[in-house]
């Protein structure tokens, strides 16, 4: 998988699922984006980018059991791939690429 | 105070719980994937339980409404996507409906009148009131405005006299002006309220407002009317209404200013109150001389100047005409245009001009015309035809100046 391929908010949700693991499902996953990017995706973009990730084979998914409460619901978590993981690897390397030669003083320090 | 989780399953999540149904229901319809939307929603249900406890369940509301706004592309986005052709049909339908639907309101919601704002006297008005020269009744023409200055259809404007001249004026605003004056009128529509003088001035008669001719190019000219009160003497303020019968041959603006467009005859019709009356106009084409004239050229004058003993030989085309020889006053400076035969502007001083014809041509005299304007009606048969016009004294300047018009009659 290139990274070509892969969107600026594909990416962070991606991630996002990576870090969440076995947590990762639709509003976790939109908490976790406000609290890292500060920004507030819509319910609806998320949902359109975790089904598009889904489709690229970079993202599987599995329902849960129904949450114990009167009439709860059944939450649908992802989890990464092998393809997934290869993508946001590769990523990683592009950004490093991206990011070398660059003196200290301007690049940020990364976590 | 109950704590937040008291309130929470039974405020925020039951009532939700149908709408949002609903709404699944409205988006598989259209097509969308069942799985998305329900985990969508579902989504937002468990957000929005969240935050009614949190903030409560107007905010919550609030939030959710949002939400779906932002979702809405999404949702469209999905379906098309998903959808089978005859949903992505739905969906285009829908769409289509919603489009119409909020551009409709939108436009009767811009388009609405709001509530009574002012009263307006309408047509017939001077500086100070409205101008009645009507014999018989006539409604009083007042306009009701909303605060954005569009006209309402509303005929619950009460009138009244207030004092001044006893004119009769119906509850409806119809008056009667049996004898001149002037009088206040107060205009009521709860809780407007509008006091306005209203002149009677009524006319018995337009007195014939004759005819004018013009040059193109030449200046306009004010179109004076005279109308004639009940006591047989004219009426000084009036509302006329003019209109020109044929706006690309002249035009009269409001000021009563006639402005020449192009050669031809138009007829002017003249309203004051509920008298008609009308003139006719002729506005002529300015050339050298009648030499080569074009069929199409049919209303044709020319400047003339011609001294003592001295005399002009115009070559005539064939065919039936009109021709005008007009002098201008000697007392005038010299003028090139022609001297309009309307009342006021024509000239008073005999000259002893002579015009005759020459060639296979036939004339009669038009003895009606005023001092100083000779008038013929011609017929000539074939070309050859002249017209011959003398200046041979005594007595008068030395020189005279003024213009012969000739006017042809179309052939048929």
């Amino acid at each position: 998988m290139s990274t070509a391929t892969l969107g600026a908010l594909e990416l962070v949700v991606l991630l996002a699922v990576a870090r969440l693991k076995d947590k990762a499902y639709g509003l976790a996953i939109r908490r976790d984006l406000a609290a890292r990017t500060g920004r507030d995706y819509s319910v609806g973009a998320l949902y359109t980018t975790l089904q598009r990730l889904e489709d690229k084979g970079l993202l599987t998914s599995r329902h849960s059991e129904p949450l114990p409460v009167r009439g709860g619901r059944s939450r649908r978590h992802f989890t990464l791939t092998g393809a997934g993981a290869r993508a946001l690897r590769e990523a990683e390397r592009h950004a490093a690429s991206i990011w070398a030669g660059i003196g200290k003083p301007l690049r940020p320090r990364l976590a | 105070m109950p704590s937040i989780h008291a309130r929470r399953p039974t405020i925020a999540t039951e009532p939700k719980a149908n709408s949002a149904l609903v709404t699944e229901c409205v988006l598989m319809a259209l097509g969308g994937d069942p799985a998305f939307i329900a985990d969508l929603l579902g989504d937002l249900r468990e957000e929005y339980s969240y935050r009614a406890a949190r903030d409560g369940v107007n905010t919550a509301r609030f939030w959710y409404l949002r939400e779906m706004a932002r979702s809405t592309p999404h949702l469209v986005w999905n379906a098309i996507r998903h959808g089978t052709p005859s949903a992505r049909a739905r969906l285009a339908a829908f769409i289509l409906t919603v489009v119409v639907t909020f551009s409709v309101l939108t436009l009767a919601w811009l388009t609405r009148n709001g509530p009574p704002a002012s009263l307006v006297v309408g047509g017939g008005v001077d500086s100070d009131g409205i101008v009645v020269n009507n014999l018989g009744p006539v409604p009083l023409s007042m306009s009701v405005l909303d605060a954005r200055g569009r006209r309402l259809e509303r005929t619950e404007v009460r009138y009244q006299r207030i004092s001044g001249a006893p004119i009769q004026v119906s509850t409806r605003g119809v008056i009667k002006c049996t004898r001149p004056g002037d009088a206040i009128v107060r205009a009521s529509l709860a809780p407007l309220q509008r006091d306005f003088v209203v002149h009677c001035e009524p006319v018995r008669k337009i007195r014939d407002a004759g005819w004018g001719n013009f040059v193109v190019g030449g200046p306009a000219g004010t179109f004076t009317v005279d109308a004639i009160g009940l006591d047989g003497k004219p009426v000084t303020r009036i509302a006329a209404r003019l209109r020109v019968e044929d706006s690309t041959i002249a035009t009269l603006d409001s000021s009563g200013r006639l402005r020449p467009l192009r050669p031809g005859q138009t007829w002017i019709d003249i309203e004051i109150g509920d008298r008609r009356a009308g003139a006719f106009v002729t506005v002529f084409e300015p050339v050298r001389t009648f030499e080569a004239l074009r069929p199409d050229q049919l209303w044709v004058v020319a400047p003339i100047r011609l001294a003592r003993g001295a005399s002009i030989r115009w070559p005539l085309p064939t065919g039936a005409f009109f021709l005008t020889f007009s002098a201008d006053s000697s007392e005038a400076p010299p003028t090139r245009g022609f001297v309009g035969l309307g009342s006021g502007s024509s000239p008073t001083v005999q000259f002893p001009i002579n015009m005759s014809v020459a060639g296979l041509i036939m004339c009669t005299r038009m003895p009606e015309l005023q001092p100083g304007v000779l008038g013929a009606h011609c017929l000539a048969r074939a070309p050859g035809a002249t017209l011959i016009l003398t200046y041979s004294g005594p007595g008068g300047p030395n020189e005279i100046v003024g213009s012969v018009a000739l006017e042809r009659q179309e052939q048929h």
